[in-house]
């Protein structure tokens, strides 16, 4: 058995900047983003919409190259509703949610908001599958999936 | 282990320096398994297993499993990610296929990201002993390298003769980092970064990535004329906080090279291999390789470097592509030289004749070789057939 | 390569608490009083401690202590500044040149990766010469020891 009077508790930290330059795909995609525009590309092979653009289709494992322009407007998947402040997120109550652009065969992770309420716990049941949402797009864009602060009712 | 599994395919594309290749891991990674499969006509169907090889600190996202192995062909299929070096997916690759599960595996690997290289190496040692003093993989390389020097009274020209001779092979073969032909003085003038060696000695990162497809004997056979067949393999792990002694004598690669050499049936390294591939991001680590693989006696393989029997067109080619002082790639390092072995054996590359050449050897290791931190060595043996 | 290029930075930036453990806490707490503890297994010596010796896979049979006087097996001078685990919040980087040394305490079946220092030049070359492999050395206390690897501030050459 261990001593463990003898413990000693160690902390450190890594702190690592990571850089890389996009391809072609992700770079249309960001860009789009500047001009309040959601891209997406379509695989030559299945013709599965993707939104976000892709470089390739993970199903046919071949290039997309044909690119189309999404109307905004997507479509709730799933989503959580947080309660409690985790590092890196915005304050509670938030909702996180995977939502789906038109008849895309990918969908992608975003915020949700301006639902209203008057308790949090209320957004639980607020929120709803299949809701439509448009985005709410940042006053200064810089080509980042934050270009779009988040996604709200499409009648709010 | 002959005629059993074979290398039918490769997939590469250039290597450059940090954050110059313009795409991210999973666009790399999809460009070269692809190629890979375009190669000879295969399709993502005829996958039935994708083994990735990366390391967390080197992907910028931890657990890159989820990115980079549907890149390779893996949506719906099985697969692994490795973090260590490419033979050790090899060995992946070749077991499931020996064991009968998988006729065709996709095997890939990329570098796509700047960082600080020496930073991320500090994390893989401890934190209570070695983290602390910053201890990283280029301070180990400058360990070993003055360890070699001391021991056998190397003179400091012949590790930048080395350097050069890397260079001169790197500056002709096309999927190398750097292509620059640097003398033997130039790399003698360059400042030290961790004494003996000099920052012409130490690779510079490099970006790029590479995958090659293997297959089971009757895959291989339906799908290519010139397979490169896995003739022997072996791994062996190093000890942690060991001893200096047993480290610098480098008994790990000692001991991969025994089982891969009697798994190919090799009596005869010297006589029966034709060229090799060591991973060596310091100049001098080639000559310790060599050594501890049983080319020479020990503190001889200066000579055969100073003959030219190390260089193209010698009789032992060792780097023929230009080695890790070329092209230094943390994650597909091992999977590049491998790459580019099966591509010597095939006679493939412009730069370099290398017809009438039957067997190679590849070694490869993570990249803390020096290491006085655990290492893991692998040796892995290629041979040319029908 | 498309001049159509994003470039995307980012970090990891980590904060992570570890438990020593008994085998590597008493090397710790052997530190604040100056001493070096270890351990020994089928007399294989062991300055640090190590939990199980990883020939036989068997937990050390007795502990031991010692001054901390050992010798060099390898060395090497670092010429540019790095960044570690230690170094990044506090920005405590050597000065440049310094000298990481393998150090073997006493009869220890490993060694340990320390600063050397003591010597009076900043030149690198001669510096090298002014180490011997199996030269002797023995540790340099820091004033204010925490229980850490760095309360030896660094080891010097016994002359
Ligand atoms: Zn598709």
């Amino acid at each position: 058995m261990q001593d463990i009077s003898y413990n000693k508790r160690f902390e450190y930290n890594w702190d690592v900047p990571f850089k890389v330059t996009l391809g072609e795909s992700y770079f249309r995609f960001l860009d789009g983003l500047k001009n309040k525009k959601i891209l997406g590309n379509i695989c030559p092979k299945c013709n599965g919409l993707h939104v976000p653009a892709r470089p390739f289709c993970d199903k046919c494992l071949v290039e997309i190259t044909k690119w189309y322009e999404t109307s905004g407007i997507v479509t709730i998947e799933s989503f959580s509703v947080t309660y409690v402040k985790f590092l890196g997120l915005p304050d509670p109550p938030h909702i996180t949610g995977i939502v789906r652009a038109e008849n895309a065969v990918t969908s992608f992770l975003h915020q949700i908001g301006g639902i209203p309420y008057d308790e949090p716990k209320e957004l639980d049941e607020k929120t709803k599958i299949g809701m439509k949402l448009k985005p709410v797009w940042a006053e200064k864009r810089i080509g980042d999936i934050q270009d779009i602060l988040y996604f709200t009712p499409v009648d709010a | 282990m002959k005629n059993k599994v074979a290398i039918v395919s490769c997939g590469i594309i250039k290597y450059e320096g940090q954050n110059e290749l313009g795409m991210w891991n999973d666009e790399a990674t999809f460009k070269v398994s692809k190629m890979a499969l375009d190669n000879v006509g295969a399709e993502k169907d005829d996958l039935d297993f994708v083994v990735i090889s990366t390391m967390d600190g080197l992907d910028g996202i931890t657990i890159s499993n989820g990115l980079l192995a549907p890149a390779a062909g893996a949506y719906n299929k099985s697969s692994v990610r490795i973090e260590t070096t490419g033979v050790h997916c090899i060995f992946s690759a070749v077991a499931d296929i020996l064991s009968g599960n998988s006729n065709l595996v996709m095997v890939a690997s990329s570098d796509t990201l700047e960082m600080d290289f020496g930073y991320v190496t500090n994390f893989n040692q401890d934190v209570y002993f070695r983290g602390p003093v910053g201890f990283n993989a280029s301070q180990s390389y400058g360990m070993l390298a003055m360890d070699y020097l001391k021991k056998h009274n190397i003179d400091e020209k012949d590790y930048a003769r080395i350097a050069n001779k890397n260079y001169l092979a790197g500056a002709v073969n096309p999927y190398a980092h750097i292509n620059k032909k640097y003398s033997t003085e130039e790399i003698m003038a360059s400042p030290y970064v961790n004494w003996p060696l000099r920052s012409l000695e130490i690779g510079k990162i490099s970006n790029g990535a590479v995958a090659c497809l293997i297959a089971s004997e009757e895959k291989a056979k339906e799908l290519t004329d010139n397979p490169v067949w896995i003739s022997g393999i072996g791994l062996t792990s190093s000890q942690y906080l060991g001893s200096w002694k047993e480290l610098s004598d480098m008994k790990a690669i000692k001991k991969a090279c025994k089982k891969a050499s009697d798994m190919a049936g090799i009596k005869d390294l010297k006589k029966e291999i034709d060229l090799m591939e060591i991973t060596a991001p310091f100049a001098p680590f080639e000559l310790i390789a060599m050594e501890s693989l049983g080319f020479c006696e020990e503190g001889k393989a200066v000579d055969m470097l100073n003959n030219g029997d190390t260089s193209i067109g010698g009789t032992l080619p060792v780097n023929l592509s230009g080695g890790g002082l070329c092209t230094n790639a943390p994650n597909s390092g091992g999977l590049f030289r491998v790459v580019q072995a099966v591509k010597q054996l095939n006679n493939e590359l412009d730069g370099v004749n290398t017809e009438n050449m039957e067997k190679a050897l590849v070694h490869d290791s993570d990249m803390f070789i020096g290491a006085v931190g655990g290492v893991s060595h692998g040796v892995l043996m290629l041979e040319k057939g029908e | 390569m498309s001049n159509n290029v994003i470039k995307k930075e980012w970090r990891f930036n980590f904060d992570f608490s570890v438990a020593s453990g008994e085998t590597y806490g008493r090397f710790f707490k052997g530190l604040n009083d100056k001493k070096i503890i270890g351990n020994i297994c089928n007399n294989r010596t062991f300055y640090p401690p190590k939990p199980f010796c990883d020939k036989t896979l068997k937990p050390p049979d007795a502990w031991l202590e010692c001054d901390g006087a050992g010798i060099v097996e390898a060395f090497t001078i670092c010429c540019e500044k790095s960044n570690g685990v230690k170094f990044s919040k506090t920005d405590k980087k050597p000065d440049v040149p310094y000298v990481l040394g393998v150090i073997k305490i006493k009869d220890s079946e490993h060694c340990i990766i320390h600063f050397i220092s003591g010597f009076e030049t900043k030149d690198v070359s001669e510096i090298a010469d002014k180490i011997e492999i199996g030269m002797k050395v023995k540790p340099v206390w820091a004033t204010k020891r925490e229980g850490e690897i760095l309360d030896i501030e660094y080891f010097e050459p016994v002359i």
